[in-house]
């Protein structure tokens, strides 16, 4: 098991061990295991179908892992789904979000969801994700980085341990990216909310994760702390080429 | 339960925003508005009704459960589970903390609350036009009857939605969905033609369900055939709920 940079005492908000998913056509995932600390960003960085979305859909239950075990938050999934899954938000693929309704009554609708969300709580991820004077517009009419910043308000909404973001810059222009960066840095020091981040532009990565996990071809080959690899005097680019490039 | 109850909410949310629903709806007050615009037009210039006003409630829910109700059924639940599946709007409850078999159970009752709301809504437009022009007693008389047609007629479009989902979890398409359950009908009718004595224990039979309450109730026949709709409908929900908890999105 790969530790890289933090310390063992450090409350774990995700576990993964020998999380393992073959499909039907022979591709998937094997012997994952990493862990993610309490107010970590952790990226995910792969070449194209290296199972980074995998990973993610295991993690959260949507697809079934032949082999073993999720925890979040120590509850693991496949016993306490409803237990574990309450600790996270997640953007995967793309915004899952009911194009008929506002983008506050999209909000409300999620947080019938989790007993404890406070209504006023929607105001404020409203405000936290720049999208408060868009409230009462039909998400129909959202562009695809204001469904974006809505589908990672959705996820954050009921102040979640784990937030999991698969390609979440997609579709977004310079300045929301740098927005996003920004939302995600202000919730892991304020909030102490972990990320795991998957994405293809790796300096969006470099300048916003602890610690990153790479995958080739569904299987892990480092997990590595950011800070070091820029001790070494690599770029993460350089690092991570020079990971995957065939022995 | 309280997330159960939160999910068919929100499945019922989705429904209400559907334009096909919306369609369904005014094709239900126009059929009804148009049977009651026909018998009075007939009344004055034929001097008579083509149908008896007291019925028109009998003659919509007739109509509309043999074509629209159970085709819009179709439609309406393959587009909730194979339909979000394919365009992955379906993880958006999938990551939420609910269980899949409680998802699964509240979309049927999502489908089951929609299509309740529009069987309630025709009730009472038909039932205003029965009441105009129409003998005052026999409307009254025939009232419970239909209040009863109207509220079983939710049980056999049920068991349709149920067993719709558990085709849906067979494809990633919601217009393969349909084309299979059309093709299924046409198969169970053609089999029925073919083979009678096989009639009684074909789900499509029991669709017609909510007949038996038009005018004297047939207990016997009453329970058997809702025996019959309840040992098909635990079957599918078990069977689909199944699939659905081991599918991968």
């Amino acid at each position: 098991m790969q530790t890289v940079g933090k310390d063992e005492n450090m409350e774990k908000v995700l576990e993964v061990k020998s999380l393992k998913k073959i499909y039907k056509n022979g591709r998937g995932i094997s012997d994952i295991s990493f862990y993610i600390y309490k107010g970590e960003i952790m990226g995910l960085l792969g070449p194209n179908g290296s199972g980074k979305t995998t990973v993610m859909k295991a993690i959260t239950g949507l697809i079934r892992a032949n082999e073993g075990t999720v925890k979040i938050c120590g509850k693991d999934i496949s016993d306490n789904f409803e237990e574990a899954i309450k600790n996270v938000g997640c953007l995967i693929e793309k915004p899952s979000l009911i194009g008929n309704l506002s983008c506050y009554n999209n909000l409300k609708l999620i947080s019938g969801y989790y007993r404890n969300t406070d209504i006023a709580r929607i105001d404020e991820v409203l405000h936290i994700t720049g999208l408060t004077p868009y409230k009462n517009e039909k998400v129909k009419t959202f562009s695809l980085g204001m469904k974006q910043r809505l589908a990672i308000a959705m996820a954050i909404c009921q102040k979640p341990q784990l937030v999991i973001l698969d390609e979440p810059a997609n579709g977004l222009d310079i300045e929301g990216t740098k927005e996003l960066r920004k939302i995600v840095s202000y919730l892991a020091k304020k909030y102490m909310i972990s990320f795991l981040i998957s994405s293809h532009q790796i300096y969006e990565v470099e300048m916003l994760c602890d610690r990153i996990l790479i995958l080739q071809n569904g299987k892990m080959i480092d997990v590595c702390n950011v800070k070091s690899v820029k001790d070494m005097g690599l770029s993460l680019e350089d690092y991570f080429i020079e990971k995957i490039r065939p022995v | 339960m309280h997330t159960l109850l939160t999910s068919a909410k929100t499945e019922t949310f989705k429904i209400f925003s559907n334009k096909k629903y919306v369609v369904l709806f005014f094709s239900s007050v126009f059929v009804s508005l148009f049977a009651s615009s026909v018998n009075l037009i007939s009344n004055r210039k034929l001097g008579g009704p083509l149908l008896n006003n007291a019925t028109i409630p009998a003659f919509v829910l007739n109509f509309m459960s043999s074509l629209f109700i159970p085709l819009f059924t179709i439609m309406l639940t393959s587009d909730l589970f194979s339909g979000e599946i394919s365009d992955k709007s379906i993880i958006m409850s999938l990551v939420r903390p609910i269980t899949r078999n409680k998802l699964y159970v509240s979309k049927i009752l999502a489908i089951g609350t929609s299509l309740f709301v529009l069987l309630l809504g025709t009730f009472i437009i038909t039932e205003i036009a029965s009441f105009i022009g129409g003998n005052i007693s026999y409307c009254l008389e025939k009232l419970p009857f239909y209040i009863m047609a109207y509220v079983s007629a939710i049980v056999p479009i049920l068991l349709l939605a149920i067993i719709t989902a558990f085709f849906a979890q067979f494809t990633r398409s919601s217009s393969l969905t349909v084309i299979i359950m059309i093709c299924i009908s046409l198969l169970i009718s053609t089999l029925t033609i073919i083979f009678p004595e096989v009639t009684p224990f074909m789900p499509t039979t029991y669709l017609s369900w909510h007949q038996n309450f038009y005018s004297s109730l047939n207990f016997t026949k009453i329970i058997n055939e809702l025996l019959y709709i309840l040992a098909y409908g635990i079957i599918f929900t078990f069977a689909g709920s199944y699939l659905f908890y081991q599918k991968d999105i």
